[in-house]
């Protein structure tokens, strides 16, 4: 179970670090065909700036996992207590995972349920009736960045805590 | 306590749906209900605003066209350019038609209903930093900031060209000469602050500039049958008080951008014809289906 | 009520991350003020917040430096730098303020700047004689003329904050980018007659034209980014992306630019556009607070109560920001800081501009200040220093540096000539 979990964290990392290259690979070039087409064909296509846009958006959120499963997010402070495996640093690990709960579980909720817990009604279901201006799909395909980065972020979380129940078993054959 | 979203800074000389929300207010708090005025961005953008009514977190907004356009694109029948011959010829065909019914049939999916439209100032015509624009030909040699696809089609149809431009880069593509200019009300370059860039303005009065107020479907269901009475007279009190400030404000709109130095061209019957004449091929862009537009047309000679 | 206080300090000194942080506390704040309903605008509110035009050429710059870095831009500049300068007394620390100038062009933040050159350039400079906190000191505070240069991370946060033009953020940051470093290559002459400072040899000066050939590429990039802007040509997106492609180039001619190269810098922008988006994404939930509670409205009238207009109205916000930015990294304090007191600066008749160009030369000192001087503590951690002295023997351009924040607020025209003239 652990390993499991492990393994879909490594996973997902490696899938979502070829998806945050391709998203500023795809931004990029939109960017340049909008400099392109004004200069060369003097009328720039209206999609470019959305895609790129959305492209932006899908590398900062995509991106956000990515610092998650590093630990390269951005400290106010440095933890006062002591490195696990003492105690301490076992309560700050724990009170650092309940603040991340306590952001993204609402966040998540919130895309699928609405105020009364209906499924569907959340976010994503009011986002998949509307239509994006330029590109005429569907919001929903847009917007479900917010859903996936907040899950990966909550199974990176997992896996923090399965990775590091597997070591001091190991450490401690027999228990 | 009724949470309304405003669109933009609370003065009663230049805003319309100011003037609307005011009285609006009077009646409702004449008949207990508070209105409170979220100012501007305090709680989000549209998108996020309209997400609110749909939750009934928000009571009522005054919204972008677009936010109803995206569910049902027939309310851009309203800005299919000279339907209308003015704001009175608007609200007869507001009044007779079916308009209100039809839109909120589809809303009803968002859990949002459309309570009025309001013009937000006399009718857009051409700001531009050099030119004085007086025929479709004067337009045709400029390059024009297009604020979507409709608009877009309307000056390809002028034989002009058009870039999609984000409003906050606006003033940087004015200087910089990236665009010429734009299309809006007289009173949007006085706002803003702009008059010192842009030189002229021509008073083609292609559209009426306006916004949609929206409210909650969740609140307004909850309201027993007299409150909603009470709704329904103060949108009344609103759309009258909007309507007052529009005739007064066209009247004086074009001095006050004189005043400030900017060139105003009136342009004659004929002139207006050339640029009505001119656009008429955006009707068949498909922005609105080709079915909704022969409905907007026919409802509007009707009325006029 | 206590709930909301208690949470914050439990969660900060247990190293929480910031946008965890700050997430985790508005959310229970929205729950002890009874309004947990508003908890589900929390998806919408994140997307609508990041999907924001200005953000869109943050990426795009953070890349051009991670191509140029990786490609060894550095020693190309040092080079060139050495070869103009080098001959001096104090030589060296005016090349690295020079290099700094430079390297400005290319990059947005002031955090790569002081890592790579503390890592090449402090040895030489204790090689020739120069003290080693010395070298780390003006390695440090040069380093923040890259966010005042464009192009610049923190104006695009905050132009797209407070929906001001990055353009003109850009075109007006030029003036006080280049007035800095006078000030420091000022400073750094008295420094070398007092304390004595060799000048370079001139046998192991580079030849002018060769270093300059090689630094050319790195160089023409601001011309290119600051030349299509003031001709209206693109916008700082457009701009941003073209600066990637000619950081391809210079990559190619430099030394070779791999693929695996490329790959990796792409991926290292992906994350660090992760941690800054994640923050702004915890702030946004924080200003929907705000707006509900009209704190913002709050705020203003509790300033207001202390009559402050014009210049010292200026001063008493320069006051804080200095503050802030001596606790927090200076993302962390835009994101926080701008949408509480600029917004109202701004209504106050501050010109959005002079003050996004103030605010970033403010969070920029708060790198080389303690206690948390984020440039001091790389500089101190690359080249093994004791970080209170070196932040100790870095006062002196701290207070420069203060004093020329104070003059360009007292002068908005410093700043705003530049953008006025070329029509912005
Ligand atoms: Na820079
Ligand atoms: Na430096």
């Amino acid at each position: 179970m652990r390993k499991a979990v492990i393994f879909v964290s490594d996973t997902l990392h490696a899938v979502i670090r070829r998806l945050s290259v391709a998203a500023i690979v795809v931004m990029f070039c939109t960017v340049m065909l909008q400099v392109i087409a004004r200069y060369v064909f003097s009328s720039p296509p209206v999609w470019t700036e959305d895609v790129a846009r959305y492209m932006m958006v899908w590398t900062g959120l995509l991106g956000a996992t990515l610092s998650f499963k590093t630990k390269t997010d951005a400290v106010l402070l440095a933890s006062v207590f002591p490195d696990r495996p003492n105690v301490l640093g076992y309560m700050a690990d724990a009170l650092h995972t309940l603040a991340v709960l306590v952001f993204i579980v609402p966040i998540l909720w919130y895309c699928f349920f609405d105020l009364r817990g209906q499924f569907g009604r959340g976010f994503l279901g009011r986002q998949s009736t509307l239509v994006a201006d330029t590109l005429g799909i569907s919001l929903l395909w847009i917007v479900a960045v917010v859903p996936i980065a907040m899950l990966v972020i909550l199974i990176h979380l997992c896996a923090h805590w399965a990775r590091d129940g597997l070591r001091s078993a190991e450490l401690e054959p027999g228990k | 306590e009724v949470k309304v979203a405003l669109d933009g800074p609370p003065n009663l000389a230049t805003s319309g749906t100011y003037n609307w929300i005011q009285g609006f207010s009077k009646v409702m708090s004449e008949n207990g209900m508070d209105v409170r005025e979220m100012p501007r961005g305090s709680i989000g953008n549209e998108d996020e605003i309209f997400d609110q009514l749909s939750t009934g977190l928000l009571e009522m907004s005054q919204s972008d066209v677009r936010a109803v356009a995206r569910i049902d694109p027939y309310i851009y029948g309203l800005r299919l350019p000279y339907l209308f011959d003015d704001a009175a010829h608007m609200d007869r065909m507001l009044e007779a038609g079916d308009f209100f019914e039809r839109v909120n049939e589809n809303l009803a999916q968002q859990d949002v209903v459309l309570l009025a439209i309001v013009p937000i100032g006399p009718a857009s015509g051409f700001i531009t930093t050099e030119a004085a624009i007086r025929t479709p030909e004067d337009i045709a040699k400029l390059r024009m900031r297009a604020l979507d696809d409709a608009q877009l089609a309307m000056y390809e149809a002028w034989g002009s060209s058009g870039v999609i431009v984000s409003w906050s880069e606006i003033m940087t593509a004015l200087q910089t000469g990236v665009v010429d200019g734009y299309m809006n009300s007289p009173f949007v370059p006085m706002s803003f602050g702009q008059t010192d860039v842009v030189r002229n303005f021509s008073d083609a009065k292609v559209i009426i500039p306006m916004r949609a107020v929206l409210a909650s479907r969740l609140w307004y269901d909850s309201l027993s049958d007299d409150e909603r009475a009470v709704v329904t007279e103060a949108v009344k009190a609103g759309d009258k008080a909007n309507r007052i400030w529009l005739d007064e404000a066209s009247g004086s709109a074009l001095e006050q951008l004189e005043e400030l130095g900017v060139t105003v061209q009136r342009l004659t019957t004929e002139e207006l014809t050339a640029f009505r004449e001119g656009v008429r091929s955006v009707y068949e862009t498909g922005v609105v289906s080709a079915e909704d537009v022969a409905s907007w047309t026919s409802l509007a000679d009707e009325m006029r | 009520m206590w709930l909301i206080p208690i949470a914050f300090v439990v969660f900060l000194i247990c190293g929480t991350a910031f946008a965890y942080l700050m997430g985790a506390v508005s959310v229970i704040t929205f729950i002890t003020l009874d309004k947990a309903q508003f908890l589900s605008i929390m998806p919408q509110r994140i997307f609508s917040q990041l999907d924001v035009f200005a953000f869109m050429a943050m990426p795009l710059f953070i890349l051009t430096a991670e191509i140029m870095t990786r490609a060894g831009v550095m020693r190309c500049l040092v080079d060139f730098a050495l070869s103009v300068v080098g001959r001096f007394k104090g030589g060296l620390g005016h090349v690295n303020i020079l290099t700094s100038v430079f390297f400005a062009g290319v990059s947005g933040s002031a955090v790569a700047d002081s890592a790579s050159l503390s890592r090449s350039f402090v040895p030489e400079m204790v090689n020739r004689g120069y003290d080693k906190y010395y070298a780390g000191a003006i390695t440090a505070a040069s380093s923040m003329i890259g966010p005042i240069i464009p192009p610049s991370i923190i104006m695009i946060i905050y132009g797209g904050l407070t929906s001001t033009s990055v353009a003109a953020l850009f075109v007006a940051g030029i003036v006080p980018g280049l007035l800095l470093a006078g000030v420091l290559l000022a400073l750094n002459v008295f420094m070398a007659y007092r304390y004595d400072h060799p000048g370079g040899k001139a046998s192991e000066i580079p030849p002018f034209f060769p270093s300059l050939l090689r630094a050319l590429p790195a160089l023409c990039l601001p011309a290119v980014i600051l030349g299509s802007l003031v001709f209206g040509l693109a916008t700082p997106t457009e701009g941003s992306a073209i600066a990637v492609l000619v950081a391809i180039l210079a990559g190619l001619t430099y030394r070779g630019l791999s693929w695996s190269m490329l790959i990796d810098a792409i991926e290292a922008t992906a994350r660090m556009t992760g941690t800054i988006f994640i923050i702004l994404a915890a702030i946004s939930i924080l200003g929907y607070l705000a707006g509900q509670m009209g704190w913002s409205e709050a705020l203003a009238h509790w300033v207001e109560a202390f009559h402050l207009t014009g210049f010292r109205f200026l001063v008493f916000l320069m006051v804080i920001f200095l503050i802030a930015g001596m606790f927090m990294d200076t993302t962390v304090a835009v994101t926080l800081m701008v949408p509480l007191f600029a917004v109202q600066a701004i209504n106050q008749g501050v010109d959005p501009v002079h003050l996004g160009i103030l605010i970033c030369l403010n969070l920029c000192i708060g790198l080389i200040t303690p206690p948390l001087g984020k440039c001091l503590v790389l500089v101190a951690a690359l080249t093994s220093l004791n970080y209170w002295r070196l932040a100790w023997v870095a006062m002196p351009f701290i207070l420069v540096q203060i004093a020329l924040l104070f003059v360009l607020a007292r002068f908005p025209e410093l700043t705003l000539a530049l953008p006025r003239a070329l029509g912005f």
